[in-house]
C-alpha cells in the first residue's frame, strides 16, 4: 500500500464535494439542513483544499491514474506547485463565499435551494478537477462540468427572460472556447498521435512541437481560455452573466472561475508547450492591455453595480493577461529574473483579485438584499444603515483601486516595477512598445481608482436617493463574517508581501526554472535590487497610522482642545437634497465623452417642459454591434438559404439524388 | 454453438416469432393489455438471448464469432451464414435493447391496432439483427430490404397527418439505393467465382475501375440510409411523421445500418476506391456537419430539429471512417452507439411531451421545468449529450474523431469542431425555449410529470449515456481487434494481387 499523497487527499475533497452535491438532492424539503449542514461541510472541504494547496507548493509533484476514462487514456491527475497555488485561491475564496451563502440564501425555498446547492458543489468540484487534471480528456470533462454547473447557477432565476438570455450567451461562448481548447489539445499531442495515450499531459510535455504547430496551439489556447477569462472581444458574456447570477455565484465565477482560465494558459504555454517565442508574449500583452483599458472604460460608465464589477473583472483579467504576455517576452529574451518578477505579479494579482472581487460581489449581494435595487441611481447613503457592509466594502474598494497598504497595490506595483526595470530587449520594436504598455497600465490603474470612487461614493455615501432606503437593514452575521474574512485577507496579503513572494517562488521556479532573488528581508520588498525600488507596507502603515493619530490628537489637544461641528457649506442652496448629488451617469460622463468612439450611447433626456421628466442613459458595447450581431445575422441568413433546399417536393429531392449519382458516375469513369 | 440453433439465430427469430404470434392473436384492441404484456415478454426475451453475445465474446480475435453456416439455396451457393465480430456485435445488443424501450414507450399511447404495432417493431428488430449478423450477400440483401417493410408500415399507419407522403418518400429513397446494391452483389458473385460469402468478397481482387463502380453502387445503398448529404432529405419527413417508437428505431438503429454497410462492404471490398474517393466522403461528411447544423438552427419543430441533428452526428461517423486511422473508426463506432442512445432518448422525450400536449412545435412550450421537473432533468442530460458535452457518451466519439481527423488535416478537424458549436447552439437553444422560463400557457401549466414507466425508460437510457461517457473501455475493447484488422486490410491494395 503506497503512502497517501497530497493528491489523494485533494481527490478525496473533490469526491466529498460531489457527495455533498448528491446529498443536496436528497434534501429537497429541508432548507435548514442544506444551509446549516451541507454548505458548512462544503466550506470545510474548501478550507482543506486551501491547506492541501499550500502544502503542495513545497512538495514535489504527485500523480495518479483513475481507472475510468477513455481506452488508453484513463483519467490522469497531478498535483504540483502551480495547481497547488490555484487550489489555495479556490479554497480561500470559496471558504469566504460559502459562509456568505449560508446567510444569503436564507429566504430561498427548500426545492430551489437544493438544486442550487447541487450545482454549487458540482461547480467547486469541477473547478478543482480542472486544476488537477493531467490529460486532455479529464481536463475537458472538468472544464465542461465547471461551465455547465456555472450555467445552471447563473440561470437560478430562469423565469426572467434577460437571465435566460444571459445564461444562453454564456454557455454558447463557453462552448466555442471549449472547442478551441479541444482543437488545441488535438494539435498538442504526444509523439504517437494515433494512440489515445498521446493525449496525456505527460506525453505532451515530452513531445516537442515544431514552432508553427506550437504557435497554432498557443493561439487556440489563448482563444479558448480567453473566452472563459473574458478577453476582449470574447468578453461579451461576462457583463451579462455576472449580474444575472446570485451574488455568491458571481463572486465565485469572477473570483475563482476566471482564474482557472489563467491557470490553463500558464499550464499550456509554459508547462506543456514550453519554450514560447517572444511574439506570443506580444500578442498576449497587446490583448491584455486592450482588455484592461476596455474593461475599465466600460466600468466607468455603468449604472448597475454588479455590471460595473463585472467590467472591472474584465479589466483585472486584462492586467493579468498583460503580465502573462510580459512574462513570455522576458522569458523568451532570456531575462529570467524579470520573467520571474512578472509571473510573481501575475499570481499575486490573481489571488488578490479573488479576494477583493469576491468581497465586493458579496457586498453588492447584501445591498441588493437590503434594498432590492441594483441600479446605483436609486441607492446612496447606505453607510448609515449598513455600517458593517459599508466599511468592509471600503477596504475592498481601496484594495481594488490599488491603494497601499492593501494587497491590490502590491501586485500592481510589482507589475509596474517590471515595466520600469525593463532593460534593453533584443527586439527594438518591443523596446519601443514597453513604455507605451506601461503608460496604458498606469492609465487603467488610475481609471480603476476613479471607478471605485464612483462605485463606493454613489452607493454608500451622500444621501439616500430613494426614501425607501431608510428601511435598508444590515446584513446578517454570516454575511458579515464572510466579508470580514475576505477583507482581512486583503489586508494581510497587503502587509506581508515578502512572505507571499517567498511562497510563490516554487510556482515560479516550476514554470520558469528561475526564482526571484530573495534577500531574506521580511520587512522590505525589493524586487531585483534595493537600489532601484523597494516597498515596505508595514512601515507605510505605521507612518500613515502615526500621522493620522498625531493629527487627531494634535487637533484634539492642541487646537483649542475641541472639535466644532457645523452643517457643511451648501453653496447658497438652503436645502441640499439627494437630487443634487452626483449620479452614477453623471460621474461617468467625462469618460463617456472621451471614449465615446467605443460606445453606443442610448439616452432619454427630458425637455424642460416635460410634466414627468425622465432620464435614462445606457452605454452599449460596440463589440456586440460590430462583431456578434453580424455573426448572428450571417448565421441566420445562411440558415435561411440552407433551408431553401428543403422545400418538401419529392421530385426535387429525387433530382438531387440522380444528380449525385450522375456526378459520381462521371467522376469515376473519367 | 448450441445444438441445432445458435445464439445469433435466436436473436433474429425470437422477436420475429413473437411478432408473428402477436399478429395471429391480435386484431381485437379490447385485449390490448394482454397483447402489450406479450410484446414486452417477446422483446425482453429477444434482449436476454442476445446477452451471451456480450458475455461470451472473445475480445482478442478479429475473427467472426458465434458463426452459423448451412446451405440454403445450393444451386446458387447461397448460405444461411451468420456471425459477428467486434464491429457488428454491439449493434445487435443495441437493437435488442432499444426494442424493449420502444415496446414500453408505446404502452399507453398506442390504442389502435396494438397487436400490429407491437408486431411490426418485434419483426423489425429481428430483421435488423439479421442485417448485422448476415455474412452471406443474399441473406444480407434480404434482411436489408425486408426491414424497410415494418418501418414503412409504422410510418404509414401510425404516423402523423402527413404520413403517406413521408412513407412513400422514405420507400422511394431507400429503394433507389437498394437496387444499385443488388447489381453490385451480383457482380461480386460472378467476380468471386460464384460465391455470396461476404468474407470471401473481402479477398477478391478487383481492378480500380471495377472498384470505383462498386463504390458508387454501395455508396447509394448506404449513403441514403446514413443519411449523407445530399441524399438525406427523406429523414426529417420520416422522423416528423413517424410515431415516437418509429422515430426511436429509425434514429437509433436504422441509420446505423448505412454506416455499418460502409465498414462491412465498402472499406474491405473496394479499399483502393475507398482511398481514391475518401476526399469525397470527407467533403460530404463535413458538408453534412456544417450545412445541417445551419438548417437545424432554424427548425421550429422539435422532431425535425433532432432529425437534422442526427444527420450532422452521422456525418461525424462517416468522417471518422474515411480518415483510415483507429481513432477515427473506433470514434465513429462509439459515436454510432452513443447516438443510438442519445437520439433515441431525445425522440422519447419529445414523445413524452407530445403525448401530453399533442404538439411538437417549440413555440407551444416554455417553462416545462415548472410542471415537469424530473422530466426536465432527464431531457437536460440528453440535450447535453447531444451537444457533445464531456462526461456524456456524446463527447467520446466526437473527441476521438476530431483527434483522429487532426492527424490528417487540421482544417478538417477545425470544420468538424464547428459542429460541436452548432450542436450546442441548436440543442441548447431548443432546450432553453422549451424547458426554461415561466409557464408559457395553460396547457403547459396542466402538464403532469413523467410516470413510473416513462421514468424507467429514460433512466435506463440516462445510465447508458453516463456510463459510456465516463467508462467507454468495455465497448472499445470489444471493437479493438476487429477495427485494427479492418485497417490492416484496407491498407493493402487489391490492385497488386
Amino acid at each position: 500500500m503506497p503512502e497517501t499523497t497530497l493528491l489523494d487527499w485533494a481527490w478525496a475533497v473533490v469526491l466529498y464535494w460531489l457527495g455533498l452535491a448528491a446529498a443536496s438532492l436528497a434534501l429537497q424539503t429541508q432548507a435548514g439542513l442544506t444551509r446549516w449542514v451541507v454548505f458548512p461541510l462544503g466550506i470545510l472541504g474548501a478550507a482543506a483544499m486551501a491547506v492541501l494547496g499550500a502544502l503542495a507548493l513545497a512538495s514535489p509533484p504527485t500523480q495518479f491514474i483513475l481507472p475510468i476514462g477513455l481506452p488508453e487514456l484513463p483519467f490522469h491527475l497531478r498535483l504540483d506547485a502551480l495547481s497547488g497555488f490555484f487550489l489555495i485561491l479556490l479554497g480561500v475564496a470559496s471558504s469566504g463565499v460559502g459562509i456568505y451563502a449560508i446567510g444569503y440564501f436564507r429566504h430561498m425555498a427548500a426545492g430551489p435551494l437544493a438544486v442550487l446547492s447541487l450545482w454549487y458543489h458540482l461547480f467547486l468540484a469541477g473547478m478543482a478537477l480542472v486544476l488537477l487534471a493531467d490529460d486532455a480528456y479529464a481536463f475537458m470533462v472538468a472544464w465542461e462540468l465547471m461551465a455547465l454547473a456555472s450555467y445552471f447557477l447563473v440561470t437560478t432565476d430562469h423565469k426572467i427572460p434577460d437571465i435566460r438570455r444571459a445564461g444562453f450567451l454564456y454557455l454558447l461562448i463557453a462552448h466555442v472556447g471549449a472547442v478551441a481548447l479541444l482543437l488545441a489539445f488535438g494539435v498538442l499531442h504526444g509523439s504517437d498521435p494515433a494512440r489515445m495515450a498521446a493525449y496525456s499531459f505527460d506525453a505532451m510535455r515530452e513531445n516537442t512541437l515544431n514552432p508553427a504547430w506550437a504557435s497554432v496551439t498557443f493561439l487556440l489556447a489563448l482563444f479558448g481560455f480567453g473566452a472563459k477569462a473574458g478577453l476582449v472581444p470574447l468578453h461579451v458574456w461576462l457583463p451579462e452573466a455576472h449580474p444575472a447570477a446570485p451574488s455568491p455565484v458571481s463572486a465565485l465565477m469572477s473570483g475563482v472561475m476566471l482564474k482557472t482560465a489563467i491557470y490553463g494558459l500558464l499550464r499550456v504555454s509554459l508547462d506543456l508547450i514550453g519554450a514560447p517565442p517572444a511574439w506570443w508574449g506580444t500578442v498576449a500583452l497587446s490583448l491584455g492591455l486592450v482588455t484592461a483599458l476596455y474593461g475599465v472604460i466600460f466600468a466607468a460608465v455603468q449604472s448597475d453595480m454588479k455590471r460595473l464589477l463585472a467590467w472591472s473583472s474584465i479589466e483585472n483579467i486584462g492586467f493579468i493577461i498583460a503580465a502573462f504576455g510580459l512574462t513570455l517576452i522576458f522569458h523568451a529574451d532570456g531575462k529570467g529574473a524579470l520573467a520571474a518578477l512578472t509571473l510573481t505579479a501575475l499570481l499575486y494579482h490573481a489571488l488578490n483579485h479573488a479576494l477583493f472581487k469576491s468581497l465586493l460581489f458579496v457586498g453588492t449581494g447584501s445591498v441588493l438584499h437590503a434594498t432590492g435595487e441594483r441600479r446605483m441611481g436609486r441607492l446612496g447613503g447606505l453607510i448609515r444603515f449598513m455600517p458593517w457592509t459599508a466599511w468592509l466594502m471600503l477596504l475592498g474598494a481601496l484594495a481594488i483601486a490599488g491603494l497601499p497598504p492593501l494587497n491590490g497595490f502590491v501586485s500592481e506595483w510589482l507589475l509596474l516595477q517590471a515595466f520600469l526595470l525593463t532593460p534593453g530587449l533584443t527586439q527594438p520594436y518591443l523596446n519601443m512598445a514597453i513604455p507605451v504598455a506601461a503608460a496604458v497600465v498606469v492609465l487603467a490603474a488610475a481609471l480603476a481608482a476613479y471607478v471605485m470612487v464612483k462605485f463606493y461614493g454613489v452607493i454608500f455615501l451622500g444621501q439616500p436617493r430613494d426614501p425607501e432606503l431608510n428601511e435598508a437593514h444590515e446584513a446578517g452575521w454570516p454575511e458579515r463574517l464572510s466579508m470580514l474574512g475576505l477583507a482581512a485577507g486583503c489586508v494581510v496579503l497587503g502587509l506581508v508581501p515578502s512572505q507571499m513572494i517567498g511562497w510563490l517562488n516554487p510556482v515560479v521556479e516550476a514554470l520558469l526554472q528561475q526564482t526571484l532573488p530573495n534577500d531574506g528581508n521580511w520587512l522590505m520588498v525589493a524586487p531585483l535590487s534595493a537600489q532601484r525600488a523597494s516597498y515596505a507596507p508595514l512601515v507605510f502603515l505605521a507612518v500613515v497610522s502615526a500621522i493620522t493619530l498625531l493629527v487627531f490628537f494634535g487637533v484634539k489637544y492642541v487646537y483649542h482642545g475641541r472639535v466644532r461641528r457645523a452643517a457643511p457649506w451648501d453653496c447658497g442652496y438652503p436645502e441640499l437634497d439627494a437630487r443634487m448629488q452626483d449620479s452614477a451617469e453623471g460621474f461617468g460622463q467625462p469618460i463617456r465623452l472621451i471614449f465615446s468612439a467605443f460606445m453606443r450611447v442610448e439616452r432619454i433626456t427630458p425637455d424642460p417642459f416635460d410634466r414627468q421628466p425622465q432620464y435614462r442613459g445606457d452605454s452599449r458595447d460596440k463589440v456586440w454591434l460590430w462583431l456578434y450581431q453580424p455573426i448572428a445575422a450571417a448565421a441566420a441568413w445562411l440558415s435561411a438559404q440552407a433551408s431553401r433546399l428543403q422545400h418538401g417536393r419529392i421530385q426535387w429531392y429525387l433530382i438531387y439524388s440522380f444528380a449525385t449519382l450522375i456526378f459520381l458516375l462521371v467522376f469515376v469513369t473519367r | 454453438m448450441l445444438e441445432g440453433i445458435g445464439i445469433l439465430s435466436l436473436t433474429i427469430w425470437v422477436p420475429i416469432v413473437a411478432g408473428l404470434l402477436l399478429l395471429a392473436l391480435g386484431g381485437d384492441d379490447r385485449r390490448a393489455d394482454g397483447i402489450r404484456a406479450l410484446a414486452l415478454i417477446g422483446a425482453v426475451l429477444g434482449f436476454l438471448v442476445a446477452i451471451p453475445l456480450w458475455t461470451g465474446f472473445d475480445k482478442t480475435t478479429h475473427a467472426m464469432q458465434f458463426v452459423e453456416r448451412m446451405a440454403w439455396v445450393p444451386a446458387f451457393n447461397i448460405h444461411y451464414h451468420l456471425g459477428v465480430d467486434g464491429i457488428s456485435m454491439p449493434f445487435v445488443l443495441l437493437n435488442s435493447f432499444t426494442t424493449v424501450l420502444v415496446v414500453l414507450a408505446g404502452w399507453v399511447v398506442i390504442r389502435e391496432k396494438v397487436a400490429q404495432y407491437m408486431a411490426a417493431f418485434l419483426i423489425q428488430s429481428g430483421l435488423l439483427n439479421g442485417v448485422f449478423a448476415a455474412l452471406d450477400g443474399v441473406l444480407f440483401y434480404i434482411f436489408f430490404e425486408a426491414m424497410l417493410i415494418p418501418l414503412y408500415l409504422i410510418i404509414g399507419v401510425w404516423g402523423g397527418p402527413n404520413r403517406v407522403y413521408a412513407a412513400i418518400k422514405f420507400f422511394l429513397y431507400t429503394l433507389l439505393g437498394s437496387l444499385l446494391m443488388l447489381v453490385a452483389v451480383l457482380y461480386l458473385y460472378f467476380e468471386s467465382g460464384g460465391s455470396f460469402d461476404i468474407l470471401a468478397w473481402h479477398r477478391v481482387p478487383l481492378t480500380l475501375a471495377a472498384q470505383l463502380l462498386l463504390f458508387v453502387a454501395f455508396f447509394f445503398a448506404f449513403a441514403v440510409k446514413v443519411p449523407m448529404w445530399p441524399v438525406h432529405t427523406w429523414l426529417p419527413d420520416a422522423h416528423t411523421e413517424a410515431p415516437t417508437g418509429g422515430s426511436v428505431v429509425l434514429a437509433a438503429i436504422t441509420l446505423k445500418v448505412g454506416a455499418y454497410g460502409f465498414l462491412r462492404f465498402v472499406l474491405p471490398i473496394v479499399p483502393d476506391a475507398s482511398h481514391e474517393l475518401a476526399w469525397l466522403m470527407v467533403a460530404l461528411s463535413l458538408v453534412a456537419i456544417v450545412y445541417i447544423g445551419l438548417v437545424a438552427l432554424v427548425q421550429a419543430d422539435m422532431k425535425r430539429l433532432i432529425a437534422y441533428s442526427s444527420i450532422a452526428h452521422m456525418g461525424f461517423v462517416t468522417l471518422g471512417f474515411f480518415i483510415f486511422n483507429p481513432l477515427g473508426i473506433e470514434g465513429g463506432l462509439v459515436q454510432m452507439i452513443s447516438h443510438g442512445f442519445v437520439s433515441g432518448a431525445l425522440f422519447l422525450c419529445v414523445g413524452v411531451m407530445y403525448d401530453r400536449l399533442h404538439s411538437r412545435q417549440i413555440a407551444d412550450y416554455g417553462g416545462v421545468v415548472n410542471t415537469m421537473p424530473k422530466f426536465a432533468a432527464f431531457m437536460m442530460l440528453f440535450a447535453m449529450a447531444n451537444a457533445g458535452l464531456p462526461g456524456t457518451s456524446g463527447f467520446i466519439g466526437e473527441f476521438m474523431v476530431i483527434l483522429g481527423t487532426m492527424q490528417v488535416s487540421f482544417w478538417w478537424a477545425l470544420a468538424a469542431g464547428l459542429t460541436l458549436i452548432f450542436g450546442a447552439a441548436y440543442t441548447l437553444w431548443m432546450y432553453k425555449r422549451v424547458i426554461f422560463g415561466p409557464v408559457a400557457n395553460p396547457q403547459v401549466a396542466a402538464l403532469k410529470d413523467i410516470d413510473g414507466r416513462e421514468f424507467l425508460i429514460l433512466a435506463l437510457l440516462a445510465v447508458c449515456v453516463l456510463a459510456l461517457g465516463v467508462y467507454p473501455l468495455p465497448l472499445t475493447e470489444v471493437m479493438h481487434a476487429s477495427v485494427n484488422h479492418l485497417l490492416e486490410h484496407v491498407a493493402h491494395s487489391k490492385l497488386s494481387y
